[in-house]
């Protein structure tokens, strides 16, 4: 544990103190301000507008610290063979991968911290201009719950790319193919809705796609804090123990193809 | 007694889609404690492989390599093993103190203890009055010296240096030259490689020439100076005879 300690601080020092994090924060403030001054182009629901745009705008600005930084940070480790510095003190590769992943799960967590308190902000005050408008049964735990399932599946898509990033060095495959997987899935549940009624091969293909890649429409609970709905607890649970299964399966495919990889 | 143990290392990299490169061909060789050794050759001879399979980076295909009888892929035989990287390429935003803490840290070392031995080995790499500063806005000789700081804070007995001189200025490389003397005299191992012969010929007590991926030469310093009148002379000789 200590050491995994250590890696994670390490990881965790080295990309919280990144420009571009600044950057993708800032883009976030400016994209609030943006739907405040648009919010009256919409006639009805307003806040619930708010709510989805204010969850909307977290869930892009979490993918683009996940693309533009925790991804350079990663193949910086392997092109500029920074891993060295952290390979050459008595951690094994195990330890080291763990602690990559803790380190930027801990930059996602503050940022998601960060950009959850602004979108409250946001709702807030979409609540206080349109009172007219707030949802019947909205409630702020709903909001915190869909703010928490947004950092899940970050970390689930953080897991992917670790994946992809212990199989190939390069960072624009590792960028693609991250990239590929989280359109994958954030769509294979509607389209697997979709082709359920087609018979043949399309339909073997999308169902074998629903076992690889991870579902990551169950973890959108946007509509559900933005209209207030109800959710059942079981739900909550079986999506929890989902990603995390996700996530560990992962990481144990990430850690044994790194074990045997020559850090040439 | 031998601290750092190859015994029939084979390697090759893949190069293309069906060929394959040899870089190291059943390299055998022991290095006994306190000794410092010069590991020279030219350029894709085999000497940075070697050193990248003694730190466990990459894995030969065949033979094994330990370090005080150990197998290199047990993390715990680098707890007292110091490393020097040709270039050593380390994370920008961070300063020189913060390296340090964590590589103390995971050598096992207390917060008091790294911070004490952190200002004495900024202080003598003449790097005290940046430890705090990220490592972005340093030269790269001023990276160098942090990589020399990084090999050095956990007070290791065996030190393995690739390129130790290189990027340093003349001052610089006398200083670093003076303080693997030093090392030396306090009983430390040392494993080097490098290209500056007259370094080699003033710290080393024993060499290794590496040509091809193969050790063609392994002796003591003062005995292949004697013999050829000088390592250069020594080395243009061997190198051009395996050639």
């Amino acid at each position: 544990m200590h050491k995994l300690y250590w890696v994670s601080w390490l990881t965790f020092k080295e990309g919280i103190k990144h420009r571009i994090l600044y950057g993708i924060i800032l883009f976030f403030i400016f994209a609030a301000m943006t739907s405040l001054v648009f919010a009256d182009f919409f006639a009805i629901d307003v806040v619930k507008v708010g709510i989805d745009f204010a969850l909307s705008a977290t869930s892009l600005t979490g993918l683009l610290v996940l693309f533009f930084l925790c991804i350079p940070m990663l193949n910086k480790d392997l092109d500029k063979r920074t891993v060295y510095f952290s390979i050459s003190s008595p951690i094994s590769r195990s330890q080291y991968i763990l602690g990559k992943f803790f380190g930027l799960f801990f930059i996602l967590f503050i940022c998601m911290l960060i950009l959850g308190i602004l979108s409250c902000l946001l709702v807030k005050i979409f609540m206080t201009l349109y009172k007219a408008y707030i949802p019947l049964n909205f409630s702020w735990a709903k909001m915190v719950l869909a703010l928490a399932f947004n950092l899940l599946s970050f970390l689930v898509l953080l897991s992917v790319i670790f994946f992809f990033w212990s199989v190939s060095s390069k960072g624009f495959i590792v960028s693609t193919f991250s990239l590929m997987a989280y359109i994958i899935g954030t769509n294979i549940a509607v389209v697997k809705e979709m082709v359920s009624s087609h018979p043949g091969v399309i339909k073997h293909i999308v169902n074998f796609s629903s076992w690889i890649f991870p579902n990551l429409s169950y973890f959108d609970l946007k509509k559900i804090a933005a209209h207030g709905l109800d959710i059942a607890p079981s739900y909550i649970l079986k999506i929890s123990i989902y990603g995390c299964f996700y996530i560990a399966i992962l990481l144990i495919l990430t850690m044994m193809i790194f074990k045997k990889k020559d850090l040439a | 007694m031998a601290v750092i143990v190859f015994k029939q290392i084979t390697k090759s990299y893949q190069e293309g889609l069906r060929g394959k490169k040899r870089a190291l061909e059943e390299l055998s060789l022991e290095i006994e404690k306190g000794e410092v050794f010069g590991f020279l050759g030219p350029n894709g001879a085999g000497k940075s492989t070697a050193i990248k399979i003694l730190l466990n980076f990459i894995f030969p295909d065949a033979g094994e390599v330990t370090i005080n009888g150990q197998q290199v892929s047990n993390p715990q035989v680098r707890k007292h093993l110091g490393y020097l990287p040709e270039n050593p390429y380390l994370y920008d935003n961070l300063s020189p103190k913060e390296l340090l803490l964590f590589k103390g840290r995971l050598c096992g070392f207390s917060a008091q203890e790294i911070k004490k031995r952190t200002d004495e080995i900024l202080f003598r790499m003449n790097l005290l009055n940046v430890k705090k500063r990220p490592l972005r806005t340093f030269s790269k000789g001023m990276i160098q010296r942090v990589g020399f700081a990084l090999a050095l804070i956990n007070d290791p007995e065996i030190l393995i240096l690739d390129e130790p001189f290189s990027g340093l200025d003349p001052l610089m490389r006398y200083e670093a030259l003076e303080l693997l003397l030093e090392l030396k005299q306090k009983g430390k191992t040392i494993f080097f490689s490098s290209h500056i012969l007259n370094d080699i010929e003033r710290v080393c007590d024993r060499i290794g020439i590496l040509n091809h991926g193969k050790l063609v030469y392994v002796g003591n310093s003062e005995d292949i100076v004697n013999e050829y009148s000088s390592l250069e002379n020594a080395f243009l000789t061997i190198i051009k005879g395996h050639a």
